[in-house]
């Protein structure tokens, strides 16, 4: 097939393949979106059993026709052109829609290569900008090549203010500089450490009736086994076991997912931007701009404290987890060691390094990191009675829902379940207690939470957006408050801390982003404005 | 990047604390309570619905009546209350705004943060010449800003303020260079 040129007026359409890309994404689309419909309840047996086999392939031919059509006429209807720094969609099948987006309003890149674009040498691009929830442009099916000139073009601009043809010569000269690359026992261990196993656990529950049924259904031939009969005798052996069984299969698919996701993990620094590079099957390509960087947050999972591994999680605007949208909003660097996980923050903000260490891109210099408490001034504590007030809190809760099932069903087990929740709410709360903690460095501010596992945000007091002091009944009689930070890319809390602090931190905050805005439209004295 | 890291003396910083606030409209007050009064009229329709969908026994309906009556009324005297004194105060460079009354919360908001302003009411808001005044950041719903029970000359005049402020700023917004 002939690959499209630029025609009148620079408009370009997708690439030919996009016609099969578009209708391969719509069908893997279309099934991942039902199959829990046609799985759950076993729908689609049922389904195939009342109207026969022959009826159900007739109307899912029927369905690809359509499919593939649709496919064609959005592709006849794609149409994307550059004009200077600005990219122009136009796109869709029954509303007509144009968007244009600015190269200094963009924040993410990401270029994708699934497997099944691989044959044809086309890839997925796309990118989003500030305050946009879901993936604000994508060009479904455009040549490597051209996505590679849309990527320098629309991230250089944005990152040097430059003419995008300088641009283009000063990263062609210059080659990105390497940062890290992980390695087989990285991922491994990422993949041990991460929650994936959570997240396979959430999709797998689909398929939890139907294989119960299954289950049931061949309980008799089953129940013959030796091993099964014994488990059946002891339910305390059967119960383990099962939970046993289960455990491993979920880290093991977390341990797949990780390395489908992160295999040949590569980040590298381009000029003012970060690019990374991984997958297995997807291959994908993510552009971070540190203009755009908001907050920088240090995750160690309980497993991962364990074995001295976590991640970083790069944030830009918006505050909203990135879903199924292909370019997202986190930019995450896996199967970090603590050491590379400090080295790398001091990467994204040379200046967070302490002063005398000079050298800001030697990792020997920043050994006095600020990520965890082995290391420089360990983080503070919150004041200890949002101990006494989180247990509290549990405690009440445990209760409440203890009554409640207890009315409602009758069983005054769970009293007994409330009385439990009474006595581990104390030590909960002491966990949660160790885990939250804060530290300042510079202009920066650390937040850390977590119950067993650690969370930390670090980001620059200028880059919040609001900040709000917060103060309980409780509080104010013991001089306490909660300070809350809001910033582009999320919130940060520091609960229970003395109210002197809390100005002073509130105050500084208001300040530092005050600052940087006043040289604009020079210099302007503090003092209250006349209502 | 900016690598600006110079070194702050919390002593010469401008005090939130020591900022004077205004309250906001007196007529705030008495519409909190309609406003609350009108949100409670669901459970007022469905306790006069009870003895006819459920079969209580003796004694049960009036005490269930009798609660929710003792909670209403706390609701309705807590959000008067309430109201009474939530208060604001613009500054050359932000705009704080304070309320809560078990619970209370002050909030500043850096003109440079601001996106846009918007100014909406409701039929209930129209009948006490109340507007409310919304500035809108890039942290999204958490970091967006609500000024209720301001009369609307008042708004008016907040509103302008504000935009002159935000152009002075030259902040750009969301809208530029996307649409």
């Amino acid at each position: 097939m002939t690959e499209p040129t630029a025609g009148a007026n620079g408009w370009r359409r997708l690439s030919p393949w996009a016609v099969s890309i578009l209708f391969i994404q719509g069908v893997i689309r279309f099934m991942r979106e039902n199959i829990p419909l046609l799985l759950g309840a076993g729908a689609g047996a049922t389904l195939v059993e009342r109207i026969g086999i022959r009826e159900v392939s007739l109307v899912t031919s029927l369905l690809l026709l359509i499919a593939a059509l649709l496919s064609l006429l959005y592709y006849r209807r794609f149409r994307f052109r550059l004009d200077d720094d600005t990219l122009v969609v136009q796109k869709g099948l029954m509303e007509r829609t144009e968007l244009k987006v600015s190269a200094d309003r963009v924040q993410h890149i990401a270029i994708e290569q699934p497997f099944y674009m691989r044959p044809f040498g086309v890839v997925r691009f796309s990118l989003d900008t500030p305050g946009g929830i879901t993936t604000e442009v994508e060009l479904p099916g455009i040549r490597r090549d051209l996505a590679e000139k849309l990527r320098v073009t629309l991230a250089g601009a944005r990152t040097a203010g430059e003419s995008p043809a300088t641009t283009e010569q000063r990263t062609a000269a210059a080659a990105p500089e390497s940062l890290f690359r992980i390695g087989p026992a990285a991922i491994t261990l990422h993949g041990l450490a991460s929650n994936h196993a959570y997240v396979a656990a959430a999709a797998l529950a689909p398929l939890i009736q139907p294989l119960e049924r299954i289950a049931v259904r061949h309980l008799e031939g089953l129940a013959e086994l030796p091993w099964l009969q014994q488990l059946m005798e002891s339910p305390l052996l059967a119960l383990s076991g099962s939970i046993a069984v289960l455990l491993v299969v979920l880290v093991m698919l977390s341990v797949v997912v990780s390395w489908l996701r992160f295999f040949g993990f590569h980040l590298l620094r381009d000029g003012g931007r970060f690019i990374q590079r991984s997958g297995l099957l997807t291959r994908r390509e993510q552009t971070l701009s540190s203009a755009k960087l908001q907050s920088v947050e240090w995750v160690e999972t309980a497993v991962g404290r364990a074995l001295g591994r976590g991640y970083l999680i790069c944030r830009q605007y918006g505050g909203a987890p990135a879903g199924a949208d292909h370019a997202g909003h986190k930019f995450i660097v896996p199967g970090l060691d603590r050491e590379t996980g400090r080295w790398l923050c001091h990467v994204f903000w040379p200046d967070l390094a302490p002063a005398e260490t000079g050298a800001l891109q030697d990792r020997a210099a920043v050994e006095a990191g600020p990520l965890t408490t082995n290391s420089g001034p360990s983080f503070r504590r919150v004041h200890v009675h949002y101990r006494r007030v989180t247990a509290l809190r549990f405690g009440l809760l445990g209760i409440i829902l203890a009554v409640i099932l207890t009315l409602t069903s009758g069983h005054t087990a769970w009293l007994l379940a409330g009385l439990a929740a009474v006595v581990l709410s104390w030590p909960v709360a002491h966990l949660r207690w160790l885990a939250v903690g804060w530290k300042r460095r510079g202009r920066y501010l650390l937040v850390r939470r977590g119950l067993l596992g650690r969370r930390t945000t670090l980001f620059p007091l200028d880059h919040m957006q609001a900040v709000t002091l917060r103060q309980s009944w409780f509080q104010r009689r013991h001089g306490l408050a909660t300070l809350h930070f809001q910033l582009a890319s999320g919130a940060a809390s520091l609960p229970f801390i003395d109210k002197s602090v809390a100005l002073a931190l509130a105050n500084e905050a208001v300040y530092r982003v005050e600052r940087l805005a006043i040289p604009r439209q020079g210099a302007l004295p503090f003092r209250q404005c006349p209502q | 990047m900016e690598l600006s890291n110079a070194p702050v003396d919390p002593n010469n910083l401008p005090a939130l604390e020591e900022v004077e606030l205004s309250p906001v409209s007196p007529r705030f007050a008495p519409y909190r309570l309609f406003s609350r009064l009108m949100s409670l009229l669901p459970l007022v329709f469905l306790l006069w619905l009870l003895p006819a969908i459920a079969d209580l026994p003796t004694g049960v309906y009036p005490l269930i009546l009798g609660v929710a009556a003792i909670l209403a009324s706390a609701s309705i005297a807590l959000a008067w209350l309430e109201a009474r004194r939530r208060t604001f105060a613009l500054r050359e460079q932000d705009l704080i705004y304070h309320g809560g009354l078990v619970i209370q919360h002050t909030t500043v908001l850096p003109f440079a943060r601001i996106q846009h302003v918007e100014t909406a009411s409701n039929p209930l808001e129209r009948s006490f010449n109340l507007v409310r005044v919304t500035c809108f950041t890039a942290g999204g719903a958490g970091g967006d800003l609500v000024i209720q029970g301001l009369e609307r000359e008042t708004a008016e005049r907040v509103r302008e303020y504000l935009l002159e402020r935000i152009r002075a700023l030259n902040v750009p917004t969301l809208q530029d260079g996307h649409d």
